[in-house]
């Protein structure tokens, strides 16, 4: 006889309230040892942490809250079964010693990707080990609340503990709990923001992203603003490729948002794709004419390209949006010194130390247009403004340049 | 309260998925038959009562298949036959799974055989080979005291933390290695005069000498360019693991097993003794009625003893159809088994456990699935479950490790013992793998 198994293959999951309800029933029954394991977001772990301390009235029921990286959990524990004989343990944030151990590259923490077999992070290593002393020494429900990735990791990197499991709840995100986890993460945030982070706060927001993009009832919204900041963050750690493909991702679902444009032309462009990078600035300017940093980067592009008249039009358009704008006037007099176009050079250089004189970058390249056209006595004094501003970077800059040698005998 | 809750928390704590059952327990089932005539007693057993000399056997399957629980039952066996038995959980002991290398098992065999077998024979030799080489160790132990000065049970106390440290201790594990590692020769050598004493004094009705190391299967696999830390252990320094002077059961990854290194395997050790599922389907995808009712019993047995007047079909669960599905479900592994029940229990406010409470936990549990498998295993799993073979391809390795592919054994009309190889049950819901499938054809 086969056995009709097929109507079973289909899933059947709980919603969030049920699967919190059997959570609590579980912790009700288990005597003795036991491991559970809760899905959720960090947010999430709250309510749950709440809901089972009201409903486990006769347990003893305490909460362990890491928020740092740890290596060995079983002396946390004994200390604090030391001071409260407690019977349901509930530990949230463990999180943060799996972050600390994830060296690779943003761009390669997927689900699946656990292909590095060398070694484990210190913390799955322990519990891995001391999985016996925890059951022969805590007679004790322990309930790890964790984020899906830290499951992934467990199920791949510690299989033998996770294996011992009494129960795993998976508390669905909810349509609500998504829109709020989501805005929560569409931020604000420009560009600094994230290069302010330190590794860890990095990850731990790439990883919330990454969650929230797979979630089935995201809106597409919010799935494009969700790769604009992943994109965001990953070109603040310099991945542009990773960063390229979130932004592409992005656009198309949204084509219409300027700053996705502009930003994936800067990770192109950072990518020496400037050709492509050229197209991206073309597109956010003609959905956002005022977009004066796409003008200018346009105009970088075009320089990088070789076709300085070109460039030359796209920064002035840059400056007729935004008259003090630094870079714009600095790349211009770069661009007409490459056309040789001197004095016209001077005079963009001249705009730019008007915003910001203590630029050594500009002192040098008006150095420059002077040398060129011979004028050595005015080249000195730039150079010698370069050399008051920025001793370090410049002087062998200066002395390696034959553009300035007569200055360097003369001196 | 309702009615049955102290009866649903008793049942609830009966299915616990981590602990071995002692030999002699009224919960055990003699799956025997069902496993393809897989019997340790016989497989194991039996050779090393017949053998005239010392024998070494790798014993494997599937995690929580229940080795452990039938190692115990050998342990048993054999002591009713004029054995004397050192069994001990290598991970229990010293052997970080994470990261094993042979000596740390040399060390970890030397320490638990100082500790049961000290009070029979003289540890001498062996205390005094630790003593020539304390110099060298003894920062490694962490401690400042001399040897020389100390009762030999203070000395075992001293040899004891050094290995202690090969786990505690990441840091001096590589150090403790590079420092035993040159005179590992030797110190199977004052092992074995230990053991040759102790052998002469053994307790009366006890003539021979065996020794069981289970866990070793939980060793992780650490990938050293294209060696292997499980090359290292057991073909690599097969010679000294097979040198201890007593008979030795040492319990294998099933993922070496079904390596590219099988055959060398083989060729050192003999055949080796797997543990099989039990075969609740036959290899054409029938129920095999008599597997089926062997996992219904394990269900049975472990709810007997707190509900003996309940049927299982329909008071215990819904229906006889809801319990047959559980089982098929299972694979016929016996973790599983356990893991899911509970799971079923624990969604069970009032007896009988229904449909829809295993179907909560089938879904949970085939989630753990979805999410072992990698992206690129999909098609090989696809395959395995058309073909049910596998060749001994690294591909497969890790499939087997974490149970995607189980293996059976049942014996063919001739007698003959057939290996086959299924995916498990639960990720034939799973829709990657029914896309992988639908690409074969």
């Amino acid at each position: 006889m086969k056995p009709n198994l097929s109507d079973w293959d289909d899933d059947f999951p709980p919603d969030g309230n049920e699967e919190c309800a059997n959570l609590i029933t579980a912790l009700e029954r288990k005597t003795g040892f036991g491991l559970f394991f809760v899905q959720c977001t960090a947010r999430e772990s709250e309510r749950v942490i709440t809901r089972v301390t009201l409903n486990l009235t006769h347990k003893n029921v305490q909460v362990l809250r890491l928020v740092d990286p740890i290596d060995n959990l079983y002396d946390l524990v004994a200390g604090l079964y030391r001071q409260s004989h407690f019977d349901v343990l509930m530990i949230k944030g463990l999180e943060y010693s799996l972050y600390k151990y994830e060296k690779r590259h943003f761009g390669e923490i997927t689900e699946g990707q656990f292909s590095n077999l060398t070694n484990v992070p210190p913390i799955l290593n322990h519990l891995n080990q001391q999985r016996e002393r925890f059951r022969d020494d805590f007679p004790v429900n322990f309930v790890f609340l964790l984020r899906p990735f830290s499951i992934n990791y467990l199920i791949h990197r510690a299989p033998d503990f996770f294996d011992w499991r009494s129960g795993f709840f998976t508390l669905p995100v909810t349509p609500e709990i998504l829109e709020e986890e989501s805005s929560r993460l569409i931020s604000s945030w420009d560009y600094e923001s994230y290069l302010k982070l330190n590794p860890e706060e990095r990850i731990v927001r790439f990883l919330e992203i990454q969650e929230l993009l797979k979630a089935a009832d995201q809106t597409d919204t919010n799935r494009a603003n969700l790769l604009w900041e992943l994109g965001t963050i990953l070109s603040s750690t310099q991945e542009y490729e990773a960063a390229t493909n979130a932004f592409e991702a992005a656009l198309r679902i949204n084509p219409q948002n300027p700053q996705t444009w502009y930003r994936l032309g800067y990770a192109l462009g950072k990518r020496e794709l400037h050709l492509q990078a050229l197209d991206c600035f073309q597109a956010a300017v003609r959905l956002q004419p005022n977009y004066h940093q796409a003008w200018f980067n346009q105009g970088i592009a075009m320089y990088k390209l070789g076709r300085f008249h070109e460039a030359l039009e796209n920064l002035d358009r840059a400056i007729a949006i935004k008259d003090d704008y630094f870079l714009a006037w600095f790349k211009r007099g770069v661009t007409l010194n490459d056309l040789e176009r001197y004095t016209e050079a001077i005079a963009a250089f001249d705009q730019a130390l008007k915003i910001n004189p203590h630029a050594p970058e500009v002192w040098y390249a008006r150095a420059r247009s002077y040398a060129i056209q011979g004028k050595t006595e005015q080249a000195w004094e730039n150079l010698q403004e370069v050399l008051r501003l920025n001793p370090q970077d410049y002087t062998e800059k200066i002395q390696n340049n034959p553009e300035f040698r007569e200055q360097g005998e003369r001196k | 309260m309702t009615p049955n809750s102290e009866l649903l928390k008793n049942l609830y704590n009966a299915f616990n998925p981590f602990e071995p059952l002692p030999a002699g327990d009224p919960n055990y089932v003699d799956c025997q038959e069902v496993r393809g005539d897989a019997d340790i007693l016989v497989e194991l057993g039996n050779r090393i009562q017949l053998a005239d000399q010392n024998t070494c056997q790798l014993y494997s399957g599937h995690r929580g298949a229940g080795k452990s629980t039938e190692l115990l039952r050998l342990k048993k066996y054999l002591e009713e036959r004029q054995f004397y038995v050192v069994y001990f959980a290598a991970d229990e002991e010293d052997i970080d799974a994470e990261d094993a290398q042979y000596t740390d098992i040399l060390l970890a065999c030397t320490r638990r055989l100082l500790k049961d077998l000290s009070s029979i024979g003289n540890p001498k030799p062996v205390l005094n080979w630790l003593q020539d080489r304390w110099q060298d160790l003894q920062d490694l132990a962490l401690t400042d005291m001399q040897l020389e000065d100390m009762k030999a049970e203070m000395q075992i106390f001293q040899f004891a933390k050094l290995t202690a440290n090969l786990r505690a201790v990441p840091q001096l594990r590589q150090q403790i290695r590079e420092r035993i590692n040159p005179h590992t020769v030797t110190l199977i050598k004052v092992l074995n005069e230990f053991l040759a004493d102790v052998k002469k004094r053994l307790p009366i009705n006890k003539h021979k000498l065996a020794v069981i190391v289970d866990n070793l299967d939980r060793m992780v696999l650490v990938k050293d360019g294209v060696h292997t830390n499980y090359e290292e252990v057991f073909l690599d320094r097969s010679e000294q693991l097979k040198a201890l002077d007593c008979h030795l059961i040492y319990t294998v990854p099933i993922a070496m097993v079904y390596s590219s290194r099988a055959t060398d395997l083989r060729d050192i050790y003999g055949d080796l003794q797997i543990l099989p599922m039990v075969m609740v389907c036959t290899r054409d995808g029938n129920i095999h009625q008599p597997g089926l009712d062997k996992v219904k019993e394990v269900i049975s047995r472990r709810i007997r003893q707190f509900a003996l007047d309940l049927p299982l079909e329909t008071a215990i669960f819904d229906s006889p159809e809801t319990l047959a599905k559980l089982c098929l479900m299972s694979g016929g592994h016996v973790r599983n088994l356990l893991l899911l029940t509970q799971d079923a229990i624990g969604r069970t406010q009032n007896l009988p456990i229904s449909e829809k409470a295993v179907r909560r936990a089938i879904t949970n549990a085939r989630d753990t699935y979805r999410r072992t498998v990698e992206d690129r295993q999909w098609s090989l799993l696809a395959e395995v479950s058309r073909s049910k073979q596998i060749i001994n391809d690294d591909q497969y390795r890790s499939l087997m490790f974490n149970r995607c592919l189980l293996e059976y054994r049942c014996l063919d009309i001739d007698g003959e013992i057939q290996r086959w190889y299924d995916i498990h049950p639960l990720i034939q819901g799973i829709p990657e793998f029914k896309e992988a499938v639908a690409k074969l054809l």
